[in-house]
Protein backbone atom coordinates (compact mmCIF):
# COMPACT_ATOMS: atom_id res chain seq x y z
CA UNK A 1 0.00 0.00 0.00
CA UNK A 2 2.95 2.27 0.53
CA UNK A 3 3.75 2.39 -2.60
CA UNK A 4 0.21 2.72 -4.05
CA UNK A 5 0.17 6.16 -1.85
CA UNK A 6 4.08 6.86 -3.50
CA UNK A 7 2.76 6.49 -6.99
CA UNK A 8 -0.41 8.71 -6.58
CA UNK A 9 1.38 11.49 -4.73
CA UNK A 10 1.32 14.45 -7.40
CA UNK A 11 5.09 14.70 -7.15
CA UNK A 12 5.70 11.50 -8.28
CA UNK A 13 8.24 11.25 -10.62
CA UNK A 14 6.48 9.09 -13.28
CA UNK A 15 3.23 10.48 -13.12
CA UNK A 16 2.77 11.28 -16.85
CA UNK A 17 3.59 8.03 -17.40
CA UNK A 18 0.83 6.87 -14.79
CA UNK A 19 -1.87 9.59 -16.08
CA UNK A 20 -1.39 8.30 -19.87
CA UNK A 21 -1.47 4.59 -19.12
CA UNK A 22 -4.81 5.28 -17.26
CA UNK A 23 -6.02 7.24 -19.49
CA UNK A 24 -5.53 4.83 -22.49
CA UNK A 25 -6.43 2.04 -20.53
CA UNK A 26 -9.70 3.59 -20.01
CA UNK A 27 -9.98 5.11 -23.39
CA UNK A 28 -8.68 1.93 -25.63
CA UNK A 29 -11.86 -0.74 -24.89
CA UNK A 30 -14.32 1.87 -25.70
CA UNK A 31 -13.30 1.56 -29.01
CA UNK A 32 -12.24 -2.30 -28.41
CA UNK A 33 -15.96 -2.92 -27.95
CA UNK A 34 -16.76 -2.08 -31.51
CA UNK A 35 -13.77 -3.92 -33.00
CA UNK A 36 -15.57 -7.11 -30.48
CA UNK A 37 -18.86 -6.26 -31.93
CA UNK A 38 -18.02 -5.80 -35.65
CA UNK A 39 -16.21 -8.92 -35.22
CA UNK A 40 -12.89 -6.80 -36.28
CA UNK A 41 -10.54 -7.97 -33.73
CA UNK A 42 -7.61 -8.48 -36.06
CA UNK A 43 -8.12 -5.02 -37.11
CA UNK A 44 -7.14 -4.53 -33.83
CA UNK A 45 -3.69 -6.17 -33.97
CA UNK A 46 -2.87 -4.88 -37.65
CA UNK A 47 -3.87 -1.40 -37.18
CA UNK A 48 -1.30 -0.58 -34.07
CA UNK A 49 1.37 -1.84 -35.98
CA UNK A 50 0.39 -0.09 -39.01
CA UNK A 51 0.00 3.62 -37.13
CA UNK A 52 3.70 2.75 -35.90
CA UNK A 53 5.10 2.63 -39.22
CA UNK A 54 2.90 5.75 -39.91
CA UNK A 55 5.24 7.17 -37.35
CA UNK A 56 8.77 5.74 -38.63
CA UNK A 57 7.41 7.19 -41.65
CA UNK A 58 6.76 10.38 -40.76
CA UNK A 59 9.78 10.69 -38.38
CA UNK A 60 12.04 9.86 -41.05
CA UNK A 61 10.54 12.19 -43.90
CA UNK A 62 12.48 14.97 -42.61
CA UNK A 63 15.57 13.03 -42.55
CA UNK A 64 14.82 12.16 -46.24
CA UNK A 65 13.74 15.69 -47.50
CA UNK A 66 16.99 16.97 -46.02
CA UNK A 67 16.19 18.91 -42.90
CA UNK A 68 18.01 17.55 -39.51
CA UNK A 69 15.88 15.89 -36.92
CA UNK A 70 17.55 18.27 -34.64
CA UNK A 71 16.23 21.38 -35.81
CA UNK A 72 12.85 20.16 -34.67
CA UNK A 73 11.68 20.42 -31.24
CA UNK A 74 10.69 17.38 -29.14
CA UNK A 75 7.19 18.15 -28.96
CA UNK A 76 7.57 18.81 -32.94
CA UNK A 77 9.18 15.45 -33.53
CA UNK A 78 5.88 13.59 -31.41
CA UNK A 79 3.75 16.02 -33.89
CA UNK A 80 5.01 14.50 -36.54
CA UNK A 81 5.11 10.76 -34.94
CA UNK A 82 1.01 11.14 -34.45
CA UNK A 83 0.15 12.68 -37.62
CA UNK A 84 2.33 9.71 -39.34
CA UNK A 85 0.81 7.29 -37.21
CA UNK A 86 -3.03 9.06 -37.81
CA UNK A 87 -3.03 9.75 -41.37
CA UNK A 88 -1.69 5.60 -41.90
CA UNK A 89 -4.31 4.12 -39.55
CA UNK A 90 -7.19 6.03 -40.90
CA UNK A 91 -5.94 5.06 -44.91
CA UNK A 92 -5.45 1.52 -43.52
CA UNK A 93 -8.64 1.02 -41.45
CA UNK A 94 -10.85 2.42 -44.34
CA UNK A 95 -9.34 0.05 -46.89
CA UNK A 96 -9.48 -2.89 -44.75
CA UNK A 97 -12.66 -2.04 -43.73
CA UNK A 98 -13.93 -0.76 -47.42
CA UNK A 99 -12.76 -5.08 -48.56
CA UNK A 100 -14.45 -6.18 -45.42
CA UNK A 101 -17.70 -4.74 -46.62
CA UNK A 102 -17.67 -5.76 -50.34
CA UNK A 103 -16.48 -9.64 -48.72
CA UNK A 104 -14.23 -10.78 -51.49
CA UNK A 105 -10.99 -12.62 -50.93
CA UNK A 106 -9.39 -14.01 -47.18
CA UNK A 107 -10.12 -11.20 -44.77
CA UNK A 108 -7.75 -13.10 -41.77
CA UNK A 109 -4.80 -13.38 -44.67
CA UNK A 110 -5.31 -9.22 -45.24
CA UNK A 111 -4.95 -8.26 -41.95
CA UNK A 112 -2.15 -11.00 -41.28
CA UNK A 113 -0.42 -9.90 -44.35
CA UNK A 114 -1.06 -5.58 -43.55
CA UNK A 115 0.45 -6.42 -40.09
CA UNK A 116 3.60 -8.78 -40.95
CA UNK A 117 4.03 -5.50 -43.84
CA UNK A 118 4.16 -3.05 -41.60
CA UNK A 119 6.14 -4.52 -38.90
CA UNK A 120 8.47 -5.30 -41.58
CA UNK A 121 8.23 -1.77 -43.22
CA UNK A 122 8.76 0.10 -39.50
CA UNK A 123 12.00 -1.95 -39.22
CA UNK A 124 13.58 -1.16 -42.74
CA UNK A 125 12.49 2.67 -42.20
CA UNK A 126 14.34 3.16 -39.07
CA UNK A 127 17.47 0.57 -40.00
CA UNK A 128 18.31 3.64 -42.58
CA UNK A 129 17.81 6.25 -40.51
CA UNK A 130 21.20 6.75 -38.14
CA UNK A 131 18.85 9.41 -35.55
CA UNK A 132 16.50 6.46 -35.59
CA UNK A 133 19.01 5.47 -32.20
CA UNK A 134 18.03 8.89 -30.68
CA UNK A 135 14.91 7.86 -28.96
CA UNK A 136 12.89 7.48 -31.86
CA UNK A 137 12.61 3.66 -31.06
CA UNK A 138 11.64 4.15 -27.77
CA UNK A 139 8.73 6.18 -29.51
CA UNK A 140 7.73 3.66 -31.51
CA UNK A 141 7.76 1.15 -29.04
CA UNK A 142 6.02 2.69 -26.60
CA UNK A 143 8.07 3.60 -23.69
CA UNK A 144 5.88 4.65 -21.34
CA UNK A 145 8.60 5.98 -18.68
CA UNK A 146 9.33 8.70 -20.75
CA UNK A 147 6.17 10.99 -21.64
CA UNK A 148 6.25 14.86 -21.45
CA UNK A 149 3.89 17.03 -20.28
CA UNK A 150 3.11 17.48 -24.16
CA UNK A 151 2.51 14.14 -24.88
CA UNK A 152 0.13 13.76 -21.67
CA UNK A 153 -1.90 16.93 -23.04
CA UNK A 154 -2.24 15.48 -26.14
CA UNK A 155 -3.14 12.07 -24.83
CA UNK A 156 -5.72 13.49 -22.42
CA UNK A 157 -7.17 15.92 -25.21
CA UNK A 158 -7.22 13.41 -27.82
CA UNK A 159 -8.87 10.55 -26.00
CA UNK A 160 -11.46 13.18 -24.44
CA UNK A 161 -12.46 14.23 -27.90
CA UNK A 162 -12.73 10.75 -28.98
CA UNK A 163 -15.05 9.70 -25.78
CA UNK A 164 -16.95 13.19 -25.90
CA UNK A 165 -17.63 11.94 -29.73
CA UNK A 166 -18.51 7.83 -29.02
CA UNK A 167 -20.87 9.64 -26.45
CA UNK A 168 -22.65 11.50 -28.86
CA UNK A 169 -23.19 9.67 -31.25
CA UNK A 170 -23.19 6.24 -29.71
CA UNK A 171 -26.69 5.21 -30.75
CA UNK A 172 -26.03 6.06 -34.39
CA UNK A 173 -22.26 4.26 -34.16
CA UNK A 174 -24.19 1.32 -32.55
CA UNK A 175 -26.78 1.10 -35.42
CA UNK A 176 -25.15 1.10 -37.78
CA UNK A 177 -22.87 -1.48 -36.49
CA UNK A 178 -25.64 -3.59 -35.52
CA UNK A 179 -28.38 -3.45 -38.56
CA UNK A 180 -26.85 -1.52 -41.32
CA UNK A 181 -29.98 -2.17 -43.82
CA UNK A 182 -32.04 -0.86 -40.49
CA UNK A 183 -30.14 2.24 -40.34
CA UNK A 184 -30.95 2.81 -43.88
CA UNK A 185 -34.39 2.55 -43.92
CA UNK A 186 -34.30 5.01 -40.93
CA UNK A 187 -32.91 7.31 -43.51
CA UNK A 188 -28.94 7.30 -41.69
CA UNK A 189 -26.28 8.28 -43.53
CA UNK A 190 -24.19 4.89 -43.13
CA UNK A 191 -21.18 5.48 -44.62
CA UNK A 192 -20.93 8.98 -42.88
CA UNK A 193 -21.40 7.22 -39.60
CA UNK A 194 -18.73 4.19 -40.57
CA UNK A 195 -16.21 6.72 -41.05
CA UNK A 196 -16.98 8.78 -38.16
CA UNK A 197 -16.43 5.30 -35.97
CA UNK A 198 -13.38 4.76 -38.19
CA UNK A 199 -11.96 7.92 -37.46
CA UNK A 200 -12.43 7.38 -33.49
CA UNK A 201 -10.96 4.11 -33.91
CA UNK A 202 -8.02 5.46 -35.31
CA UNK A 203 -6.95 8.38 -33.75
CA UNK A 204 -7.48 6.35 -30.79
CA UNK A 205 -5.01 3.55 -32.11
CA UNK A 206 -2.77 6.26 -32.80
CA UNK A 207 -2.39 7.92 -29.49
CA UNK A 208 -1.99 4.49 -27.91
CA UNK A 209 0.88 3.08 -29.99
CA UNK A 210 2.69 6.52 -29.40
CA UNK A 211 2.32 5.95 -25.42
CA UNK A 212 2.25 2.34 -24.98
CA UNK A 213 3.34 0.71 -28.13
CA UNK A 214 1.60 -1.59 -30.56
CA UNK A 215 1.46 -4.42 -28.58
CA UNK A 216 0.09 -2.64 -25.45
CA UNK A 217 -2.30 -0.99 -27.38
CA UNK A 218 -3.66 -4.00 -29.03
CA UNK A 219 -3.92 -5.66 -25.43
CA UNK A 220 -6.19 -2.82 -24.32
CA UNK A 221 -8.29 -2.99 -27.01
CA UNK A 222 -9.13 -6.34 -27.09
CA UNK A 223 -8.92 -7.55 -23.81
CA UNK A 224 -11.14 -5.57 -21.36
CA UNK A 225 -13.71 -5.41 -23.99
CA UNK A 226 -13.61 -9.49 -24.32
CA UNK A 227 -14.00 -9.73 -20.47
CA UNK A 228 -16.43 -7.33 -20.21
CA UNK A 229 -18.38 -9.04 -22.69
CA UNK A 230 -18.67 -12.20 -20.56
CA UNK A 231 -20.54 -10.45 -17.78
CA UNK A 232 -22.46 -7.22 -19.42
CA UNK A 233 -26.18 -7.82 -19.90
CA UNK A 234 -26.87 -4.44 -22.17
CA UNK A 235 -24.54 -2.59 -24.55
CA UNK A 236 -23.91 0.47 -21.58
CA UNK A 237 -23.35 -2.16 -19.03
CA UNK A 238 -20.88 -3.45 -21.55
CA UNK A 239 -18.87 -0.25 -22.73
CA UNK A 240 -18.84 0.99 -19.03
CA UNK A 241 -17.55 -2.22 -18.20
CA UNK A 242 -14.90 -2.70 -20.48
CA UNK A 243 -14.10 0.81 -19.99
CA UNK A 244 -13.26 0.77 -16.09
CA UNK A 245 -12.13 -2.66 -16.28
CA UNK A 246 -8.74 -0.78 -18.41
CA UNK A 247 -8.65 2.26 -16.58
CA UNK A 248 -8.10 0.53 -12.85
CA UNK A 249 -5.66 -2.66 -14.32
CA UNK A 250 -3.84 0.16 -16.23
CA UNK A 251 -3.38 1.62 -12.20
CA UNK A 252 -2.98 -1.57 -10.69
CA UNK A 253 -0.65 -2.71 -13.78
CA UNK A 254 1.23 0.02 -12.68
CA UNK A 255 1.35 -0.55 -9.35
CA UNK A 256 2.48 -3.77 -9.56
CA UNK A 257 4.97 -3.48 -12.01
CA UNK A 258 6.95 -0.52 -10.14
CA UNK A 259 6.63 -2.91 -6.47
CA UNK A 260 8.19 -5.62 -8.40
CA UNK A 261 10.38 -3.42 -10.86
CA UNK A 262 9.00 -4.99 -14.18
CA UNK A 263 7.97 -3.29 -17.34
CA UNK A 264 4.69 -1.77 -16.83
CA UNK A 265 3.15 -2.26 -20.52
CA UNK A 266 3.39 -6.00 -20.42
CA UNK A 267 2.53 -5.99 -17.15
CA UNK A 268 -0.53 -4.49 -17.33
CA UNK A 269 -1.60 -6.95 -20.60
CA UNK A 270 -0.71 -9.84 -18.43
CA UNK A 271 -2.90 -8.48 -15.39
CA UNK A 272 -5.53 -8.09 -18.31
CA UNK A 273 -5.01 -11.45 -19.34
CA UNK A 274 -5.10 -13.15 -15.85
CA UNK A 275 -8.33 -11.07 -15.04
CA UNK A 276 -9.71 -12.56 -18.29
CA UNK A 277 -8.95 -16.09 -18.05
CA UNK A 278 -10.49 -15.68 -13.77
CA UNK A 279 -13.72 -14.01 -15.09
CA UNK A 280 -14.06 -16.78 -17.83
CA UNK A 281 -13.56 -19.64 -15.21
CA UNK A 282 -16.22 -18.05 -12.88
CA UNK A 283 -18.71 -17.21 -15.28
CA UNK A 284 -18.30 -20.96 -16.67
CA UNK A 285 -18.72 -21.99 -13.30
CA UNK A 286 -21.82 -19.75 -12.62
CA UNK A 287 -23.62 -21.07 -15.75
CA UNK A 288 -22.55 -24.50 -14.63
CA UNK A 289 -24.88 -24.60 -11.53
CA UNK A 290 -27.40 -22.31 -12.47
CA UNK A 291 -28.05 -25.29 -15.23
CA UNK A 292 -27.28 -27.98 -12.85
CA UNK A 293 -30.67 -25.99 -10.90
CA UNK B 1 -49.36 7.92 -59.12
CA UNK B 2 -53.12 7.40 -58.30
CA UNK B 3 -53.65 8.63 -55.02
CA UNK B 4 -53.94 5.32 -53.09
CA UNK B 5 -50.79 4.53 -54.72
CA UNK B 6 -47.89 4.05 -51.61
CA UNK B 7 -44.88 2.33 -53.70
CA UNK B 8 -44.25 2.64 -57.50
CA UNK B 9 -41.98 0.54 -59.36
CA UNK B 10 -41.23 1.95 -62.78
CA UNK B 11 -39.85 -0.44 -65.18
CA UNK B 12 -36.71 -1.06 -62.87
CA UNK B 13 -34.02 -3.13 -63.41
CA UNK B 14 -31.98 -4.59 -60.27
CA UNK B 15 -28.67 -6.27 -59.82
CA UNK B 16 -25.47 -6.72 -57.91
CA UNK B 17 -22.09 -5.54 -59.60
CA UNK B 18 -22.57 -7.51 -63.18
CA UNK B 19 -25.27 -9.80 -62.39
CA UNK B 20 -28.56 -8.53 -63.10
CA UNK B 21 -31.29 -10.27 -61.23
CA UNK B 22 -34.61 -8.81 -62.54
CA UNK B 23 -35.66 -6.47 -65.04
CA UNK B 24 -38.69 -4.62 -66.59
CA UNK B 25 -40.45 -4.48 -63.01
CA UNK B 26 -43.83 -2.46 -62.80
CA UNK B 27 -45.97 -2.79 -60.18
CA UNK B 28 -47.44 -0.36 -57.18
CA UNK B 29 -48.34 -1.70 -54.00
CA UNK B 30 -51.36 0.31 -52.28
CA UNK B 31 -51.94 2.30 -49.13
CA UNK B 32 -53.28 -0.19 -46.44
CA UNK B 33 -53.16 -2.95 -48.51
CA UNK B 34 -51.13 -6.54 -47.58
CA UNK B 35 -48.86 -7.46 -50.44
CA UNK B 36 -46.49 -10.45 -50.36
CA UNK B 37 -43.69 -11.18 -52.53
CA UNK B 38 -43.50 -15.00 -53.30
CA UNK B 39 -40.75 -16.43 -54.94
CA UNK B 40 -38.17 -19.70 -54.36
CA UNK B 41 -34.80 -18.74 -52.53
CA UNK B 42 -32.34 -16.74 -54.71
CA UNK B 43 -35.34 -15.59 -57.50
CA UNK B 44 -34.68 -12.17 -56.34
CA UNK B 45 -37.15 -11.52 -53.55
CA UNK B 46 -35.32 -9.83 -51.13
CA UNK B 47 -33.47 -8.06 -54.06
CA UNK B 48 -36.68 -6.16 -55.17
CA UNK B 49 -37.30 -5.44 -51.10
CA UNK B 50 -33.42 -3.74 -50.85
CA UNK B 51 -34.61 -1.57 -53.68
CA UNK B 52 -37.85 -0.88 -51.84
CA UNK B 53 -36.07 0.06 -48.64
CA UNK B 54 -33.49 2.03 -50.44
CA UNK B 55 -30.39 -0.53 -49.56
CA UNK B 56 -29.47 -0.96 -53.44
CA UNK B 57 -30.44 1.98 -56.66
CA UNK B 58 -31.96 0.60 -59.30
CA UNK B 59 -29.73 0.42 -62.62
CA UNK B 60 -32.45 1.49 -64.56
CA UNK B 61 -36.25 2.73 -64.01
CA UNK B 62 -37.44 4.33 -60.73
CA UNK B 63 -38.83 3.77 -57.31
CA UNK B 64 -41.45 6.13 -56.20
CA UNK B 65 -43.06 7.20 -53.48
CA UNK B 66 -46.30 8.72 -52.96
CA UNK B 67 -46.11 12.15 -53.38
CA UNK B 68 -42.38 12.13 -53.38
CA UNK B 69 -42.15 11.98 -49.59
CA UNK B 70 -39.69 9.83 -48.24
CA UNK B 71 -41.48 7.21 -46.51
CA UNK B 72 -40.84 5.91 -42.86
CA UNK B 73 -41.09 2.12 -43.07
CA UNK B 74 -41.03 -0.53 -40.10
CA UNK B 75 -38.63 -3.11 -41.28
CA UNK B 76 -38.41 -6.93 -40.13
CA UNK B 77 -35.40 -8.53 -41.39
CA UNK B 78 -34.41 -12.15 -41.96
CA UNK B 79 -33.16 -13.27 -37.91
CA UNK B 80 -30.30 -15.06 -39.26
CA UNK B 81 -28.89 -11.47 -40.53
CA UNK B 82 -28.36 -9.81 -37.05
CA UNK B 83 -25.20 -10.92 -35.53
CA UNK B 84 -25.70 -12.00 -32.01
CA UNK B 85 -22.66 -11.39 -30.65
CA UNK B 86 -24.38 -7.82 -29.85
CA UNK B 87 -25.69 -8.04 -26.15
CA UNK B 88 -28.85 -6.21 -26.64
CA UNK B 89 -31.85 -6.74 -24.43
CA UNK B 90 -35.27 -6.81 -26.18
CA UNK B 91 -36.21 -3.43 -25.09
CA UNK B 92 -32.65 -2.12 -26.37
CA UNK B 93 -33.46 -2.83 -29.75
CA UNK B 94 -36.81 -2.00 -30.06
CA UNK B 95 -35.61 1.56 -28.84
CA UNK B 96 -33.90 1.30 -32.19
CA UNK B 97 -37.01 1.70 -33.94
CA UNK B 98 -37.39 5.03 -32.66
CA UNK B 99 -33.82 6.22 -33.50
CA UNK B 100 -35.08 7.75 -37.13
CA UNK B 101 -37.27 9.97 -35.68
CA UNK B 102 -34.75 11.22 -32.98
CA UNK B 103 -32.70 13.83 -33.61
CA UNK B 104 -28.80 13.02 -34.17
CA UNK B 105 -27.90 14.10 -30.41
CA UNK B 106 -31.01 13.03 -28.78
CA UNK B 107 -31.50 9.97 -26.69
CA UNK B 108 -34.48 7.73 -26.28
CA UNK B 109 -36.59 9.45 -23.34
CA UNK B 110 -38.59 7.80 -20.59
CA UNK B 111 -41.99 8.24 -22.96
CA UNK B 112 -39.98 6.41 -26.17
CA UNK B 113 -39.19 3.04 -23.25
CA UNK B 114 -42.89 3.61 -22.43
CA UNK B 115 -43.59 3.06 -26.44
CA UNK B 116 -41.33 0.62 -26.46
CA UNK B 117 -42.59 -1.56 -23.34
CA UNK B 118 -46.26 -0.79 -25.33
CA UNK B 119 -45.19 -2.18 -28.09
CA UNK B 120 -43.45 -5.20 -26.94
CA UNK B 121 -46.76 -5.85 -24.92
CA UNK B 122 -48.73 -5.36 -28.32
CA UNK B 123 -46.62 -8.66 -29.75
CA UNK B 124 -47.29 -10.48 -26.13
CA UNK B 125 -43.36 -9.88 -25.83
CA UNK B 126 -43.23 -7.61 -22.86
CA UNK B 127 -42.05 -9.91 -20.12
CA UNK B 128 -39.12 -10.36 -22.36
CA UNK B 129 -37.75 -6.43 -22.50
CA UNK B 130 -35.01 -7.46 -20.29
CA UNK B 131 -33.62 -10.52 -21.66
CA UNK B 132 -30.41 -10.48 -24.21
CA UNK B 133 -32.39 -10.42 -27.45
CA UNK B 134 -29.42 -13.63 -28.12
CA UNK B 135 -30.97 -15.81 -25.51
CA UNK B 136 -34.72 -15.82 -27.01
CA UNK B 137 -36.66 -18.99 -28.98
CA UNK B 138 -36.70 -17.62 -32.78
CA UNK B 139 -40.60 -17.01 -32.16
CA UNK B 140 -40.06 -13.94 -29.54
CA UNK B 141 -36.96 -13.29 -31.30
CA UNK B 142 -39.67 -12.32 -34.63
CA UNK B 143 -41.86 -10.54 -32.31
CA UNK B 144 -39.07 -8.30 -30.87
CA UNK B 145 -38.22 -7.27 -34.59
CA UNK B 146 -41.87 -7.11 -34.77
CA UNK B 147 -42.31 -4.79 -32.13
CA UNK B 148 -39.15 -2.57 -33.56
CA UNK B 149 -40.75 -2.29 -36.70
CA UNK B 150 -43.76 -0.85 -34.62
CA UNK B 151 -41.70 2.04 -33.03
CA UNK B 152 -40.93 3.89 -36.09
CA UNK B 153 -44.27 4.84 -36.76
CA UNK B 154 -44.45 3.52 -40.12
CA UNK B 155 -46.50 4.21 -43.83
CA UNK B 156 -45.47 0.36 -44.02
CA UNK B 157 -44.31 -2.68 -42.77
CA UNK B 158 -41.55 -4.79 -43.99
CA UNK B 159 -41.43 -8.20 -43.12
CA UNK B 160 -38.39 -10.27 -45.21
CA UNK B 161 -39.27 -14.12 -44.44
CA UNK B 162 -40.38 -13.78 -40.71
CA UNK B 163 -41.24 -17.36 -40.20
CA UNK B 164 -38.14 -18.47 -41.70
CA UNK B 165 -37.58 -21.39 -39.34
CA UNK B 166 -40.34 -21.72 -37.33
CA UNK B 167 -42.57 -24.73 -36.94
CA UNK B 168 -45.93 -24.51 -37.95
CA UNK B 169 -47.27 -22.96 -34.88
CA UNK B 170 -45.17 -20.42 -34.77
CA UNK B 171 -46.04 -19.59 -38.42
CA UNK B 172 -49.48 -19.49 -37.50
CA UNK B 173 -49.06 -16.73 -33.93
CA UNK B 174 -46.69 -14.65 -35.99
CA UNK B 175 -48.98 -14.33 -38.80
CA UNK B 176 -52.07 -13.89 -36.94
CA UNK B 177 -50.20 -11.77 -35.09
CA UNK B 178 -49.17 -9.24 -37.96
CA UNK B 179 -52.38 -9.84 -39.40
CA UNK B 180 -53.96 -7.76 -35.82
CA UNK B 181 -51.55 -5.52 -36.25
CA UNK B 182 -52.50 -4.37 -39.64
CA UNK B 183 -56.50 -4.13 -38.90
CA UNK B 184 -55.73 -2.58 -35.76
CA UNK B 185 -53.65 0.39 -37.25
CA UNK B 186 -54.21 -0.12 -41.09
CA UNK B 187 -50.43 0.06 -41.60
CA UNK B 188 -49.59 -1.69 -45.07
CA UNK B 189 -48.11 -4.43 -44.83
CA UNK B 190 -45.17 -6.02 -47.48
CA UNK B 191 -44.18 -9.47 -46.63
CA UNK B 192 -41.49 -11.50 -48.48
CA UNK B 193 -41.88 -15.61 -48.27
CA UNK B 194 -40.85 -18.15 -50.25
CA UNK B 195 -43.91 -20.61 -48.99
CA UNK B 196 -47.12 -20.45 -51.47
CA UNK B 197 -49.48 -21.57 -48.69
CA UNK B 198 -48.56 -18.77 -46.44
CA UNK B 199 -49.93 -15.79 -47.24
CA UNK B 200 -52.66 -17.87 -49.71
CA UNK B 201 -55.56 -16.20 -47.04
CA UNK B 202 -54.07 -13.53 -45.82
CA UNK B 203 -51.89 -11.21 -48.90
CA UNK B 204 -55.20 -9.40 -50.80
CA UNK B 205 -52.34 -8.84 -53.36
CA UNK B 206 -49.63 -11.16 -54.38
CA UNK B 207 -46.04 -10.92 -56.73
CA UNK B 208 -44.86 -14.14 -57.83
CA UNK B 209 -41.21 -14.59 -58.72
CA UNK B 210 -39.59 -17.85 -60.70
CA UNK B 211 -36.63 -17.70 -62.75
CA UNK B 212 -36.62 -14.04 -63.89
CA UNK B 213 -40.63 -14.30 -64.28
CA UNK B 214 -43.30 -11.98 -63.04
CA UNK B 215 -46.85 -12.34 -62.13
CA UNK B 216 -48.56 -10.03 -60.11
CA UNK B 217 -52.30 -9.63 -59.22
CA UNK B 218 -54.92 -10.48 -56.47
CA UNK B 219 -54.32 -13.38 -54.50
CA UNK B 220 -57.18 -15.51 -56.22
CA UNK B 221 -55.72 -14.54 -59.71
CA UNK B 222 -52.09 -15.47 -58.76
CA UNK B 223 -52.97 -18.48 -56.63
CA UNK B 224 -54.60 -20.14 -59.65
CA UNK B 225 -53.67 -23.73 -61.31
CA UNK B 226 -52.93 -22.00 -64.34
CA UNK B 227 -51.03 -19.54 -63.83
CA UNK B 228 -48.64 -21.73 -61.24
CA UNK B 229 -48.43 -24.17 -64.04
CA UNK B 230 -47.12 -20.97 -66.58
CA UNK B 231 -44.30 -19.67 -63.72
CA UNK B 232 -43.39 -22.80 -61.74
CA UNK B 233 -44.19 -25.21 -64.77
CA UNK B 234 -45.71 -28.06 -62.86
CA UNK B 235 -49.39 -29.08 -62.25
CA UNK B 236 -50.39 -27.55 -58.78
CA UNK B 237 -53.80 -27.96 -57.82
CA UNK B 238 -55.95 -24.98 -55.45
CA UNK B 239 -57.87 -26.65 -52.77
CA UNK B 240 -60.53 -25.09 -50.32
CA UNK B 241 -60.36 -26.83 -46.97
CA UNK B 242 -62.59 -25.01 -44.24
CA UNK B 243 -63.23 -22.41 -46.29
CA UNK B 244 -59.18 -21.92 -46.47
CA UNK B 245 -57.10 -21.79 -49.78
CA UNK B 246 -54.65 -24.26 -50.17
CA UNK B 247 -52.41 -25.49 -53.18
CA UNK B 248 -51.75 -28.86 -53.24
Amino acid sequence: METLHHILAPDFLLRNSLYTSVLIGFACPLVGVFLVLRRLVFMGVALPQVSSCGAAFALSLPVWLGTLPGEQSTQMEHMLAFAGSLLFSLVAILVLAFLERRGRGIAEGRLGATYVVAAAASILILAKNRYAELGWLDLLKGEVITISNFDLALTAVTLLLVLILLGLFHKELLLVSFDRPMAITLHKNVALWDVLLYLLIGVTISVAVLSVGPLIAFGFLLIPALTAYLVSRNIPHFLVLASVLGGLSSLLGFWLAYQWNLPIGPTEVVLLGVIYALTWSISKLVSVSRAQR
Amino acid sequence: MPTNTLIQFKNVTLGYGQRTILTGLNFSILDGEFFAIIGANGSGKTTILRALLGIIKPRQGAVEFRDGQRLRFGYVPQRGILDEIFPLTARELVLMGCYGRLGVLRRPSKADRTLADKNLDRVGAVRLAGKRFADLSGGQKQRVLIARALMADAHAMVLDEPTDGMDLEGQHAILELIEKLRSESGVTVIYVTHRLNELANSAQRMLLLHEGRVRIGPTEEILHAEVLREVYGVDARVAHVNGKRVIV
